[in-house]
């Protein structure tokens, strides 16, 4: 055992709600993933300790990410009475706080469960007021799902033969989000919205940033043909365009995380 | 010492305004997020005032990529930063080869175990960041809220090592040296005097409140105590490459009256 691999174990207990309560609950099994010395040390950790740092942890995590993606519903909070951010104070919150398992795309779509319900429960006057509420709500959980998303391949993006990541989302809204978001960066308090059947593109890069961009026919079409078994060439003619502009656009969507 | 001492705060962008009718009160600001496109008040902070880089480059445990290394030094130029902090710390697991991004990372600061092979490691990996920025790189440590049962350095003997093995300097949080001297059960002042204040290069100052989830006190973006304050006055005499103090205060929640109160509150004590 060394410093790191005690510490690695140590990360893994405090990020994973299930593999914590398997050690703290005694499991001999948990030696597997944690290693059989690092998890008699951490086994003899203050169990309530363990528990507090690794909830305290989990809060910053996610109180992080609905500041950051669930923004625009978090600027309207003055007009609806609704912040995402208090759905981590409730008793359903704190649960899921304590079973995360940070990153993960299981616990993304745990919490965006108890967001999307506690924004849109008994919506109706909200609606009324802002019609393209739920939307904008889909759009901001579109980034947090696609955010824990994570594409299989890890190598830089191949360009010469791309092919469709796996954190990659395409929704389809009835309002044009992008517009009600601009508004509202611009310190509109209340935009009206504009009802537009928009199409938009959220991927993932290899960084982690998340990006939304209007998904146009052309894109696509592209993110279809690109099966990682033709080249730029090819999906250019698949796609009917200029060998240019597919390479252009094949860089674009390389570097935004939609083609691995 | 004094006339040479930049006394600031953090850049944080919903103040900018109130941050720019103060000029003449803050010397530096610390940059813990590059700026957002959206920041309209961006230009004129930057041409105002002194930006210390202090966002999240890397974990130094680890070499850092040619990704990190390009971006610390992007940022590095944008501010024209005379140094460079960043955390000990430790928030995600050694890359799995088959899959870097598949192991746990947190989001919030969280230290090392103080092990001869982590130290080796973090002395090499710091030397070479150090390297490719050219500026001084300061080191801040976390307190250790949940202590490893096994044998290890102190966190003194382990920083005083760090800063000599690989030449960077220390970013002294007082609010952090006061939580790790409750954590180890010490007392404050004998717990900050055995720490390298010779690397010393700059001060954080803020207050701690009591945490729920902790169930104890932990850092909080509010103003600090006489006790912390005092701290910090020992602590600032005792270190000779001393250039700035800076109140340590970050969130979307501050109010420009703490800011600027916290800003006015270091300049009372040292200038």
């Amino acid at each position: 055992m060394t410093g790191r691999s005690l510490h690695d174990s140590l990360l893994k207990v405090v990020s994973d709600g299930s593999l914590r309560a398997r050690l703290l609950n005694g499991d001999p099994q948990v030696s597997a993933p944690l290693g059989e010395q690092e998890a008699a040390v951490l086994a003899r950790l203050p169990a309530e300790r363990v528990a507090r740092v690794s909830r305290f942890l989990a809060r910053h995590y996610y109180r992080e990410r609905i500041i950051r993606l669930f923004r625009h519903a978090r600027h309207l909070a003055a007009r609806t009475g609704r912040d995402p951010l208090v759905v981590l104070e409730s008793p359903s919150g704190l649960t899921f706080l304590d079973n995360a398992m940070l990153g993960s795309a299981d616990s993304a779509d745990r919490l965006l469960s108890l967001i999307e319900t506690y924004l849109t429960e008994n919506d109706e006057a909200i609606v009324a007021m802002a019609p393209y509420w739920r939307d904008l709500i889909r759009y901001q959980a579109a980034m947090v799902r696609v955010e824990a998303l994570r594409d299989s391949r890890q190598e830089p993006p191949q360009s010469r033969r791309p092919r469709c990541s796996t954190a990659v989302q395409i929704l389809t809204l009835e309002w044009d989000i992008p517009m009600v978001v601009t508004a509202l960066r611009k310190g509109d308090s209340l935009p009206t919205g504009r009802a537009a059947r928009t199409s938009l593109l959220v991927a993932r890069s290899r960084h982690g940033r998340v990006t939304a961009v209007r998904c146009t026919e052309v894109i696509r079409r592209l993110l279809e043909a690109a099966d990682g078994n033709r080249d730029v060439e090819e999906l250019a003619r698949a796609c009917r365009l200029a060998p240019d502009d597919a390479d252009r656009l094949v860089r674009q969507l390389s570097e935004m995380g939609a083609l691995a | 010492m004094a006339s040479r001492l930049s006394i600031g705060a953090f850049y944080n962008p919903h103040l900018a305004r109130e941050i720019l009718e103060s000029a003449d009160l803050i010397d530096h600001l610390a940059m813990a997020d590059s700026p957002s496109p959206h920041d309209t008040a961006w230009p004129s902070i930057r041409n105002r005032f002194t930006l210390l880089l202090h966002d999240y480059l890397g974990q130094l445990s680890e070499p850092l990529d040619g990704y990190e290394l390009e971006r610390a030094r992007s940022l590095l130029d944008r501010y024209r930063s005379p140094w460079a902090a960043e955390h000990l710390q430790r928030i995600r697991c050694t890359a799995d080869r088959g899959s870097p991004n598949q192991t746990p990372r947190l989001d919030y600061v969280f230290p090392p175990v103080y092990t001869e092979d982590l130290l080796a490691d973090y002395a090499t990996n710091i030397g070479a960041l150090r390297e490719q920025l050219g500026v001084p790189l300061a080191i801040e440590p976390i307190p250790t809220y949940l202590h490893l049962p096994i044998p290890q350095m102190s966190e003194a003997e382990f920083l005083h090592r760090l800063c000599a093995e690989s030449g960077c300097h220390l970013l002294l949080d007082i609010a952090h040296t006061v939580l790790s001297a409750r954590f180890y059960d010490r007392d404050p002042r004998s717990f900050l005097l055995e720490q390298p204040l010779e690397y010393v290069i700059e001060i954080h100052v803020a207050g701690c409140a009591y945490d729920p989830d902790l169930q104890e006190p932990w850092i909080a973006p509010v103003l600090p105590d006489r006790d912390i304050l005092d701290l910090a006055v020992i602590a600032a005499a005792r270190a000779p490459q001393l250039r700035g103090v800076t109140f340590d205060a970050f969130t979307p929640h501050l109010t420009a009256e703490t800011l600027l109160n916290g800003v006015r509150l270091l300049r009372e004590r040292f200038l």
